[in-house]
């Protein structure tokens, strides 16, 4: 009898990059499919009963990061353009793959090089299929950790649409209109973040917070010296 | 009270308004960048406080196995020694001590306290896959060596066992039927 798996997959599958993209691309020219090893760790989210679960792989050894549905705090996604500059960079092989087709006068070259515009082609059309490219945070009291499956803003949309029911069941609702003033009630009391700290590391309570709109924290000035 | 303010990922300023739980991208208010905050309840519950433990007032007071000068609040749902408020670490209805906890994340014990796992069936069908001969002797020592091992949490895949096995064995008696038919010939 097949047992019921607790979590399901949830769309999208990211990398955790060590290396940039555009090398990788690169060094599709040179080492071909191999490139695809320099890609990282393989990014996934699987959706639980009680929990988010983040689970990271490099095929033989897998670790997860479970954020439990009672402490997710927020989804941050902000809009990047890869994909719009990836769109033109394929674009840029078609049109220059097929001039050089239509430059060509013999018909096997012709023929190859219209297959590799075509290649090119379909590419950019996945591509702008897939929709506008952006960076996803999931936010919990202890830390903002990124979200590399989640990568378009579709599928961003997609998932969150998809989790919030269970968020909702474990926390409540919060209604749009009573965030600004909710915050602003915080603010007072605020000693908090650093800026200029990446996403995903715990951020110590060192400096204020500069909110936007709201003049910067001046330094309190230095105690005189003592006259002898 | 939480008092940390949800930041823009690129110019770090705090948020406050104008861009919280819209269905759309909206842009930062400092830097232009488009957003989306979905905020939910969560992000405005206080942070909770740590209990301390309470010291022994009178003699004869069951006390912590941790903390001899503090008053025992529960026993380890696992080892069964008596815990003061301080040490005694909830999770998913149990109360464990932090040594229990540590062990049983450890060997794997507690159920939803993993963060790792090696992929041992994974392994072991690579190895069954890659003819290279002496693959297909490790790919039966790992699947029986680690027949037992818990696969994947997300995806564990039960015919691993019996598909390592047929493609080892086919390599192994593959490669050596070829080397004695080599040898013969």
């Amino acid at each position: 009898m097949a047992t019921k798996r607790p979590y399901k997959r949830l769309p999208g599958t990211g990398y955790r990059r060590t290396v940039p993209t555009w090398l990788i691309f690169l060094a599709f020219f040179g080492i071909g499919i191999f490139a695809l090893l320099l890609r990282g760790r393989r990014v996934q989210l699987w959706e639980g009963e009680e929990e988010l679960m983040l689970v990271e792989s490099n095929g033989y050894v897998e670790s997860y990061k479970r954020f439990n549905y009672s402490n997710i705090q927020g989804f941050i996604i902000r809009k990047t353009n890869g994909a719009k500059i990836a769109t033109y960079i394929l674009i840029a092989f078609v049109v220059c793959f097929a001039a050089l087709a239509i430059a060509v006068s013999d018909v096997g070259g012709r023929i190859a090089l219209i297959v590799i515009a075509s290649v090119f082609f379909l590419l950019a059309l996945v591509n702008g299929l897939l929709g506008q490219s952006c960076e996803t945070f999931v936010r919990t009291a202890v830390q903002t950790d990124d979200l590399p499956s989640l990568d378009r803003l579709p599928r961003a949309r997609k998932v969150i649409n998809r989790l919030r029911p269970r968020i909702a069941a474990a926390q409540g609702q919060l209604a749009a209109e009573e965030i600004p003033a909710r915050i602003r009630d915080l603010l007072p009391k605020a000693a908090p973040p650093v800026m200029n700290v990446p996403a995903g590391q715990i951020q110590p309570a060192t400096e204020p917070v500069v909110a936007a709109g709201q003049p910067a924290p001046q330094p309190e000035p230095a105690p005189a010296p003592p006259v002898i | 009270m939480n008092t940390l303010l949800v930041q823009c990922p690129k110019c770090r300023i705090g948020l406050l308004d104008g861009v919280f739980n819209r269905q759309e991208l909206a842009p930062c208010p400092n830097c232009d960048e488009p957003l989306q905050v979905e905020l939910f309840p969560a992000y405005f519950r206080p942070v909770g406080v740590g209990a301390k433990g309470e010291l022994v007032l009178t003699e004869g007071e069951s006390t912590c196995f941790y903390h001899p000068q503090k008053k025992a609040a529960v026993p380890c749902d696992s080892c069964g020694r008596f815990l003061c408020s301080l040490c005694d670490c909830q999770f998913k209805g149990l109360h464990l001590c932090p040594t229990c906890l540590e062990t049983g994340q450890k060997k794997k014990r507690i159920q939803g306290m993993e963060g790792e796992r090696t992929l041992y069936h994974r392994q072991a069908l690579m190895m069954a896959i890659v003819p290279l001969y002496i693959t297909g002797f490790a790919a039966i020592y790992m699947a029986l060596r680690y027949r037992r091992e818990p696969g994947s949490i997300v995806q564990p895949i039960r015919w691993w066992f019996p598909l390592t096995m047929i493609f080892a064995s086919l390599q192994v008696l593959g490669f050596t039927a070829l080397i004695v038919m080599a040898f013969l010939h």
